[in-house]
């Protein structure tokens, strides 16, 4: 299976990143081709430009800018998301990867006369793995904005069969070496049987 | 605040009923228009890397920022809702500008653990003022997470008396000029009387 993994934080040495290694190692043991896009990395700009958004609803031939992710995009079989969340949601710079990569002919489409959108991508999974600095208490009163996003705006988006996995730590700030572990450890987990 | 990067957008129409509305009820008004000023949502390492510490950003606008916000007693965001969401420059304002020592004040404990603390006692109105392109219904479905954020997460840092108002035009693609205009007279008149 190809799976994509986008992982988003601006430290190389953050425990994001060490999350990303783990579940991308799992992965590659498992037998799946992965395609790492690191967005800080690759010095992704988040902001959605005038052109950009003048030119939304047109085809994807006709916005160059995005044509290497959504390519890549729709060659994967299954999504990996991998970043810290921060005030309760993903990072602006994976949020602009939303904004400007899914666009209109290549996360979904507006049927004629309709007035809700249909997605495009096939996915067998989208699968989150997220740092939380607060508790989940404090999370479920914010909304749990990150989490509903991709479960309930980007899932629908990527096919009826696509699962949602949703591996985080909370209370990232206050946890012992322990919990980190554990969590890497679900990290590999759940990577290692997708 | 406003966020959206093309001039003759209905998002920057209501900027505009919203500036005409406050200064009509007599409040000062500071705008920060965030693609026009050239923001970058982008984390800088060297920001992320002494994000609790006062002094954690050299960016002269991020620092302009902050000063408007502590010096606000109200606090109002206009945008278009993407992906269920604030657009990514959004976002990156919550990051960047209301980091430790603006929106909250990270204090150690006697124990050694962290302790957020709200900052935001000063302002008194948070409000919203947003486009969607779904329906009331289905935003509420999915989760309306630019909404939660601005009125929940955010809502957290701020006063005991804080009151929060929030505008929203739906089903923005279905939508006529009679309900534009009616959309920005509504949002004139309810600034103009915070």
């Amino acid at each position: 299976m190809n799976v994509m993994v986008v992982s988003c934080h601006p430290l190389a040495e953050s425990f994001t990143q060490v999350a990303a290694a783990k579940a991308m190692s799992a992965l590659t043991k498992a037998g799946h081709r992965v395609d790492h896009l690191d967005l800080h990395a690759e010095g992704f700009e988040p902001g959605l430009t005038a052109v950009e958004r003048i030119a939304h609803h047109a085809d994807v031939s006709e916005k160059p800018w995005i044509a290497d992710h959504a390519k890549r995009l729709q060659s994967a079989d299954s999504l990996v998301l991998v970043y810290p969340t921060w005030w309760s949601g993903q990072p602006a710079m994976l949020k602009g990867w939303f904004d400007r990569v899914w666009t209109t002919g290549v996360a979904y489409y507006l049927p004629e006369g309709s007035p809700r959108i249909r997605g495009l991508l096939k996915f067998k999974s989208i699968t989150a793995i997220t740092t939380h600095g607060s508790t989940k208490l404090v999370n479920m009163i914010e909304g749990e904005v990150g989490k509903r996003m991709l479960s309930r705006q980007i899932r629908p988006m990527c096919g009826w069969r696509c699962r949602f996995n949703w591996v985080a730590l909370y209370g990232i700030d206050n946890c012992s070496d322990t919990e980190r572990a554990a969590f890497l450890a679900r990290v590999e987990a759940v990577s290692a049987r997708l | 605040m406003h966020a959206h990067p093309v001039d003759s957008s209905f998002s920057r129409a209501l900027l505009g009923a919203t500036q005409r509305g406050l200064a009509r009820g007599g409040h000062d008004v500071v705008t920060i228009d965030l693609y026009a000023d050239g923001f970058s949502a982008v984390m800088p390492p060297d920001e992320l890397r002494n994000y609790l510490s006062p002094g954690s950003s050299t960016d002269p606008l991020v620092l302009g920022y902050r000063t408007a916000v502590q010096q606000a007693q109200g606090l109002v965001f206009v945008y278009p809702t993407w992906w269920a969401g604030t657009p990514a420059i959004l976002k990156g304002f919550a990051e960047r500008v209301l980091g430790a020592g603006v929106a909250f004040e990270a204090v150690t404990q006697a124990d050694g653990s962290m302790k957020i603390v709200p900052a935001l006692s000063h302002v008194k109105r948070l409000v919203g003022v947003t486009t969607y392109g779904s329906s009331r219904m289905m935003t509420a479905l999915t989760n309306d997470g630019g909404r939660r954020i601005l009125m929940r997460a955010l809502r957290l840092n701020c006063g005991k008396y804080c009151r929060r108002i929030w505008l929203g035009h739906y089903k923005l693609e279905q939508s006529t000029p009679q309900s534009r205009q009616s959309f920005l007279t509504k949002v004139e008149n309810r600034m103009a009387h915070l």
